[in-house]
């Protein structure tokens, strides 16, 4: 589980890594990643539920700061809405073996008038990759080097290609004037050589972005300016795009009533965030396959998705959202409510009157609602579920680092969900949310070949293994795949093309 | 007077330093550690560690603090854990909003108290005094976020009259400054007024009782002149001081009202601070909160000398 992603992503479009795994390199040349011809309209004005940690990309530590900085750096390539990788300054791209090598644009300049070229891009990727302070080296780790031969840009790697590109797609790649990596403001006054440059910023408020002039593709530039606000409070944030103050923002799912009725378009966006019970299985009576499995069975998702959250949530035993490459369809009927057979598997694990068991919950009304719900229905085949709450970092300190919980009610997963990482961290031994070390031969072996398949028929066919292996061995309790609701008012075009879980805003235009 | 301003002045420095202790402690009772916020979503525990060591959040809880007090004395009061703001330029983005909005909500108590209290006062337990004790009582159940969300409804939704959100500094135009504080400052002002319109009945009622005051009446003065000459002054007192207490309630109430109408305040940057932990910019904000109520209260003590020279004196 991705640490902070679970944190608050919850109201996050943002994405961890690559939400196109997979989805076919677009090799060489094409046009930057856009859906219309540039119609610069009016400003967009997006009322948000977080706030960038910092707007340097290669220290950025939240998801949600891509939505800040990808509109004021470019990177060697982009995602486009439709999950394909596209060019972006990299004009065109080819493979040599374990080397890529990159052509860039020519003409191409930073805010500041340098020149983005070969030599400003390798600085970069050292930076993202060395910098003291720098989170974006674990996204770089496919990296091994990185030369300038000839004009173009040399990177050796290891993995699949697209592996790489989705990286460098990322904040990890946001390309940074050189000239200014030492500047001491660089986390909030950023330069970049993006379309859009940053005219004001007021840390937890807002940030102001324009348009910029010296940008290669104006066709990239479709709006006046963007001004992003920081507005924590769910009915402010409706409240100012119905009185005209915003023209888009993010909302709860019981206000999507609210909007509609309000005449606001409301654009709903199947995420790959899942709500989920962590099962720590070094502890409890965790270690016994069927326990885990009477869990599953012990728990009525459907219930819990039409009545709790309002239909606001997919009943699902899989990471991956219907839909998404990596879903495994089978699955969709897996584990269905069934009390009587939960109790039968706990008798067979020599638990006829049941267990006890604690298990932490972040600290917000949805996940205690949640727990509770949870708990109420784990009652029922005798299961005692003992809730405590916690903050997000206590307790991910104390299930995931320390491994001292026997379970935790949280969130996994990103906006677009990434099945490598969760196979990594949810699946395999030593990974972040798997504290028990739960080990599966074939899942290990799997996740192997399939981290290094370039072929995308490949990589699905090992993701939907894998999810049907862990989904048999229970490795935890997930009940939903959220979805994210937004409101917008009838200025904002295109904004489904924001709604993949790749968060450029660029795609968005304003009439 | 200087020598009262100086023991004042001493006082308020003693207050400072043992908020500023208390703050510190009670933030480390915070549940949580920033290091991890900071390392990013894929460090490892040794990067978590190493953030922690670069912060010097490993170190003893004494050493940082006084740390911290031996720049503080000097106008430092660090810099964010997050980014390279100085706390003391994040406050001085965020204190004028607060400070407007608790100006605006102050006179808008004390526009509602004084015509309020002083009509209750006249004729104390008459069907006028009974009605504004219902108002008032009324006005003090009424939870804030409520009766904002109620009047962004009803006047800048349904009648667009102000803003919904947001705020626009001084600079931008009086208009838009006014407009943008108009429903915060009603919001807050008025459960701001029910303590001070309290006070001025009860006082003035009092005073209208008094010996002195029938004097006036049987003189044949006119009851206006009464009050402004005569009453309002002596029953000044009490209202003055319940004025100025109200200077801390309101900065609470502000971080409601903040969220409530999304203003930039030290209320909204107090909530974010604290979900994020990052202790510098709280401790500057809770300093900043104790400068202002504490300055409020010598601006009272300094009115009640000169409403009561005698007294002073």
């Amino acid at each position: 589980m991705s640490r902070l992603t679970g944190r608050v992503a919850a109201a996050s479009l943002a994405v961890l890594t690559a939400c196109a795994l997979g989805a076919g390199c677009a090799r060489g040349g094409g046009e930057p990643a856009r859906s219309a011809s540039g119609d610069a309209g009016g400003v967009l004005r997006f009322a948000y539920t977080a706030f960038p940690s910092t707007l340097d990309p290669h220290k950025a530590s939240t998801a949600w700061d891509e939505l800040y900085v990808f509109p004021i750096y470019d990177r060697l390539v982009t995602v486009r809405p439709d999950g394909q990788i596209a060019a972006m300054v990299a004009e065109s791209w080819s493979r040599e073996g374990k080397k890529m090598i990159f052509a860039l644009r020519s003409g191409v300049r930073f805010h500041d008038g340098t020149a983005l070229d070969a030599e400003a891009v390798r600085a970069n990727l050292e930076r993202a990759m060395t910098a003291q302070g720098s989170t974006a080296k674990p996204l770089l780790k496919m990296i091994t080097d990185v030369e300038v031969e000839d004009g173009r840009l040399v990177v050796g790697f290891t993995g699949a290609e697209e592996v790489l590109l989705n990286a460098l797609a990322h904040r990890g790649g946001a390309l940074i004037s050189p000239k200014a990596f030492d500047k001491p403001d660089l986390d909030r006054a950023p330069v970049g050589s993006g379309p859009y440059r940053v005219t004001a910023y007021r840390r937890d408020d807002r940030v102001v972005y324009e348009p910029f002039t010296g940008y290669y593709d104006k066709a990239a530039q479709r709006m006046k300016g963007l001004e992003m606000s920081f507005v924590n409070e769910d009915d402010t944030r409706l409240n100012g795009v119905r009185s005209g103050q915003y023209d888009a923002t993010l909302i709860r799912p019981e206000q999507v009533d609210t909007a509609r009725d309000a005449g606001l378009k409301v654009n709903e966006f199947l995420t790959g965030l899942v709500y989920q019970v962590n099962i720590n299985t070094a502890r409890s009576e965790f270690g016994d396959q069927r326990v885990r499995q009477a869990l599953n069975y012990a728990v009525d998702r459907r219930t819990i998705a039409e009545k709790l959250l309002l239909n606001s949530c997919r009943p699902t035993v899989q990471p991956a959202p219907a839909g998404h490459w990596a879903h495994e369809p089978s699955l969709d009927g897996a584990y269905p409510y069934d009390p009587a057979k939960a109790k039968q598997l706990l008798a067979e694990a020599g638990l006829p009157n049941g267990f006890s068991f604690t298990a932490l919950a972040w600290n917000n009304t949805a996940f205690v609602q949640l727990g509770e719900a949870i708990q109420d229905q784990f009652k029922q085949v005798g299961i005692d579920m003992k809730l405590r709450p916690m903050s997000a970092d206590q307790s991910i300190d104390l299930y995931q680092n320390r491994g001292e919980a026997d379970a935790l009610v949280s969130q996994i997963g990103a906006a677009a969900p990434n099945p490598g990482l969760i196979t990594q961290q949810d699946y395999l031994k030593g990974g972040l949310n798997n504290p028990g070390d739960l080990t599966v031969e074939r899942i290990e072996e799997l996740a192997e070949e399939t981290a290094s398949a370039s072929d995308r028929a490949a990589q699905q066919s090992g993701y939907r293994e894998i999810a049907k292996l862990a989904a048999e061995h229970a490795y935890n309790v997930p009940i939903c795949n959220r979805k994210l609701y937004f409101a917008t008012n009838d200025k904002v075009r295109d904004f489904d093309q924001l709604l993949t879980g790749y968060d450029d805003i660029r795609v968005v235009g304003m009439s | 007077m200087l020598a009262f301003l100086v023991k004042r002045l001493a006082g308020a420095a003693v207050v400072l330093f043992v908020v500023s202790v208390i703050t510190f402690g009670l933030s480390l009772l915070i549940p949580g550690d920033p290091a991890i916020h900071i390392a990013g979503e894929h460090a490892t525990r040794e990067e978590i560690a190493a953030v922690r060591a670069r912060l010097g959040l490993d170190q003893p809880v004494a050493v940082r603090y006084l740390e911290w007090a031996a720049a503080a004395v000097t106008g430092d009061l660090g810099t964010s854990l997050y980014n390279s703001q100085p706390v003391t330029e994040i406050l001085a983005e965020r204190l004028p909003v607060t400070l407007s909005l608790t100006v605006a909500a102050m006179v808008v108590a004390v526009l509602i108290s004084v015509p309020l209290g002083t009509l209750a006062a006249l004729r104390p337990g008459g069907r006028l005094d009974r009605v504004i004790s219902s108002g008032t009582a009324l006005a003090v159940a009424t939870p804030s976020f409520w009766l904002g969300l109620l009047l962004i409804l009803a006047l800048a939704i349904t009648y667009p009259v102000f803003p919904a959100t947001g705020y626009r500094p001084l600079g931008d135009g009086v208009g838009d400054f006014a407009a943008h504080l108009a429903l915060p400052a009603l919001t807050l002002g008025l459960a701001a007024a029910v303590e001070p319109t309290r006070q001025l009945r009860a006082a003035l009622a009092d005073v209208l009782d008094t010996d002195y005051i029938r004097t006036a009446r049987a003189k044949g003065l006119l009851p206006v002149t009464i009050l402004r000459k005569h009453a309002i002054r002596n029953a000044a007192v009490p209202y003055v001081t319940v004025i100025g207490l109200e200077t801390g309630q309101l900065l609470g109430g502000a971080v409601v009202v903040e969220t409530v109408f999304g203003l930039p305040g030290l209320g909204t940057l107090a909530e974010a601070t604290v979900t994020r932990q990052d202790l510098p910019v709280l401790q500057g904000i809770v300093i900043a909160g104790t400068v202002v109520v504490v300055a409020a209260n010598l601006a009272v003590d300094l009115a009640y000398r000169w409403l009561t020279p005698g007294e002073a004196a």
